[in-house]
């Protein structure tokens, strides 16, 4: 992974999609490591003395792409008593500590085969900066294989397709629809799928994400990637059921659980 | 009382003042002042930085560690800087990490084949032999003390899985074209760097060229920390592989003092252990304990900040070393910079002529009388060193020139603590050594 690194930010803008879902954008204060679409960092609510322990924190994937190098986007669910304070507590100008980058599970594109990106709730985050470097450089970043363990990066354009399946509990709480919809216009390779439980208007289907319907669209769904993030239950029954069901090699099943 | 900060910022200005009292710039004699090979170039913020990550008392990797380590991969434009104790231990995590199980059927295996050269220092080679890989020697050029592109090429066979050679004393290998041969033969590149930081290839530092780098920050080196060194790589699998080469082979990535980074410490599935076995102990490779202390990295800090001055003085010195001792190319060969290249030299490498009329060692035994330090080009060959007799490996096309060197060669200071003063005594010395032959 590149360089982990800690840096201080101040929250810029805060916005509030329910009680318990809030998306908060920071500026940085100190200089801050690049990252890959997918990546995670720690944040830290608490005073931070970097001569000495890092305060507890929790893990957060970035919303927003490295390009923009003084910007971080987070959206923060309520989940337990930490994630708790930080919605209770984030207000404007409040600054924090983060250290990044963490973690791989990478958004690779190939040249060979689709890659599906399936989103519940806040789970869209690594998507969401996936979608906005390729929007800031416009230009779909092409992480082929062919590397070291497949990891080699190219940017010459997207070979395989990307498609993204976005779905929440409610149209509102689609919150970066604008995004992919924005990504769908810009790359021809990209497309959007949208659901929402309740609330469904225009293109979004009413319901649950369709696994079978994303498995479908992929050029050859057997062979593509697919990326879940979201509720734990939802990434553990769509992991068996693309492994079991569709027979989706579990290499090809890439997912980011944390405790 | 006063608080720890006033009591710091007291501390840092007696440092200071320190500095100024037990390290003022001496007079040069000439004939009695040492003039030497090598040496720490610094000023009072090496020792106040040394003495700030003392009263922290982290004493392990912490936060200069973290800031040196994030300046040195912006500064060599490489995703990750992984600082270890010294450039053999990056060299040995560097090869090592090519080892890893998770390359597949890219690892390099025992038996497996690596070219290298044998006029270098021995830690380049060192850990292609301690894998159970093959050293495999190509002969390098005189001048340049490099190998050629199309010497590389006539070594490689289907054995073949890794090149790894040195920018030796500061002089860029073609790594571009090497690059290209080793992405066509689908080899690996690493690039020992570790005479070689600030020297420049096609206008890019060398070490963005292979899959692996490594730095040196040896005393005698670009810059220092006493003890230390860097593997610099891009690739996210072969960053974290050679991490965990670094940090006795564990998969965790914490740093020290870190819980549960991953943020999964206690849900996953490795090998036949339990679920959820603890990831802070759980090893994914058979690796080393080579990390820094903190003290080091806060020196180190403070020397990255004038590394763009001691890369200029040293290829000033080098000129100046180059064209005072022109007068005598008819009997000593002078060092070459390669096409393309801005090396950031290491020593200023001579090699006495066949015809010269005295030998390599007469005239270091005039230079050393007349206290100026000389080296040889390191193990001149490495095969004729005892260490090797039980080593197996393979030369192609011979090691005249490595012999050459063995016999021949030696070098002098470029270093930045040389002074005008310095250079013009060398320059004399030579021209008296060379009158009286």
């Amino acid at each position: 992974m590149a360089m982990p690194m800690k840096f201080s930010a101040e929250v810029t803008k805060i916005l509030r999609h329910d009680d318990d879902v809030a998306t908060y954008e920071f500026r940085c204060l100190t200089p801050r490591p690049r990252w890959k679409p997918g990546q995670f960092l720690h944040l830290a609510l608490d005073a931070y003395d970097p001569s000495g322990h890092w305060p507890e924190s929790r893990c957060f994937t970035m919303a927003s792409g490295s390009l923009e190098k003084d910007h971080v986007r987070l959206t923060i669910a309520a989940k337990g008593a930490f994630t708790r304070r930080i919605l209770a507590e984030l207000q404007l100008g409040r600054k924090v500590w983060m250290k990044a980058p963490y973690g791989d599970f990478i958004i690779r594109t190939s040249q060979e085969h689709d890659v599906v990106l399936i989103a519940g709730g806040t789970g869209v985050t690594p998507f969401v900066a996936f979608m906005e470097d390729a929007l800031v450089r416009n230009n779909p970043p092409l992480m082929c294989a062919g590397g070291v363990g497949g990891d080699a990066t190219d940017t010459k354009g997207l070979g395989g397709g990307v498609w993204l399946h976005y779905g929440a509990r409610c149209q509102d709480l689609l919150v970066f629809r604008d995004f992919a919809d924005r990504c769908a216009e810009r790359f021809p390779a990209f497309r959007v799928d949208r659901y929402a439980e309740t609330g469904a208007t225009g293109s979004t289907i009413a319901g649950r994400i369709d696994l079978e319907r994303a498995v479908g669209h992929a050029r050859d769904g057997k062979a593509a990637t697919y990326y879940l993030c979201g509720p734990q239950d939802m990434i553990q029954a769509f992991r068996l059921r693309l492994t079991r069901e569709f027979g989706v090699a579990e290499s090809n099943v890439k997912i980011d659980a944390w405790e | 009382m006063s608080s720890p900060e006033e009591i710091r910022r007291q501390i840092a200005t007696l440092v200071g003042e320190y500095y100024q009292a037990a390290f003022a710039p001496r007079p040069f004699v000439p004939g009695e002042s040492p003039v030497r090979y090598a040496g720490r170039v610094f000023d009072a913020e090496e020792l106040q930085m040394a003495v700030e990550a003392s009263l922290d008392f982290w004493l392990t990797a912490g936060r200069f560690s973290e800031q040196f380590e994030s300046t040195l991969a912006q500064r060599m434009d490489r995703d990750t800087a992984l600082l270890v104790n010294s450039g053999s231990s990056a060299n040995l995590i560097a090869f090592s990490a090519l080892t890893s199980p998770q390359l597949k059927d890219r690892r390099v295996r025992p038996g497996d084949e690596v070219i290298t050269v044998a006029a270098g220092f021995p830690t380049t080679v060192n850990p292609i032999i301690q894998n159970q890989a093959v050293p495999v020697f190509v002969d390098v050029e005189l001048a340049t003390y490099i190998p050629t592109v199309a010497a590389i090429e006539a070594a490689v066979t289907p054995k073949t899985r890794a090149v790894m050679i040195a920018h030796t004393m500061g002089i860029p290998f073609d790594a571009k074209a090497v690059a290209e041969l080793c992405r066509k033969q689908g080899l690996w590149l690493v690039e020992d760097c570790c005479d070689a930081l600030g020297s420049t290839l096609h206008g890019r530092p060398v070490g963005t060229f292979g899959d692996l780098a490594t730095v040196s920050f040896y005393p005698a080196h670009q810059i220092t920390m006493g003890e230390g060194g860097a593997v610099l790589v891009e690739d996210e699998l072969l960053a974290r592989i050679a991490r965990s080469f670094r940090d006795w082979g564990r998969d965790c990535y914490c740093g020290g003092g870190e819980n549960n980074t991953c943020g999964k410490r206690f849900s996953q599935q490795f090998g036949t252990l339990p679920l959820g076995y603890d990831h802070k102990y759980v090893y994914s490779h058979i690796g080393y304990n080579l990390k820094v202390t903190d003290i080091q990295a806060a020196i180190g800090s403070a020397q990255l900040k004038k590394l763009d001055g001691f890369i200029a003085a040293r290829r000033k010195n080098w000129a100046t070393l180059r064209e005072m001792l022109r007068p005598h190319e008819d009997r000593l060969l002078l060092p070459e910079t390669p096409p393309d290249s801005e090396p950031c030299y290491f020593g200023f490498v001579i090699t006495v002529r066949p015809n010269a009329g005295f030998q390599r060692n007469e005239l270091v035994g005039y230079l050393e009388a007349a206290k100026i330090e000389t080296r040889n080009l390191f193990c001149g060959n490495l095969v004729r060193h005892p260490a090797y007799d039980e080593t197996k490996y393979r030369i192609v096309g011979g090691l005249r020139n490595t012999d050459i060197i063995m016999n021949d060669t030696f070098f002098i200071g470029v270093y930045p603590g040389m002074t005008g003063e310095h250079l013009a005594y060398m320059g004399e010395t030579f021209q008296r050594f060379m009158k009286g032959k």
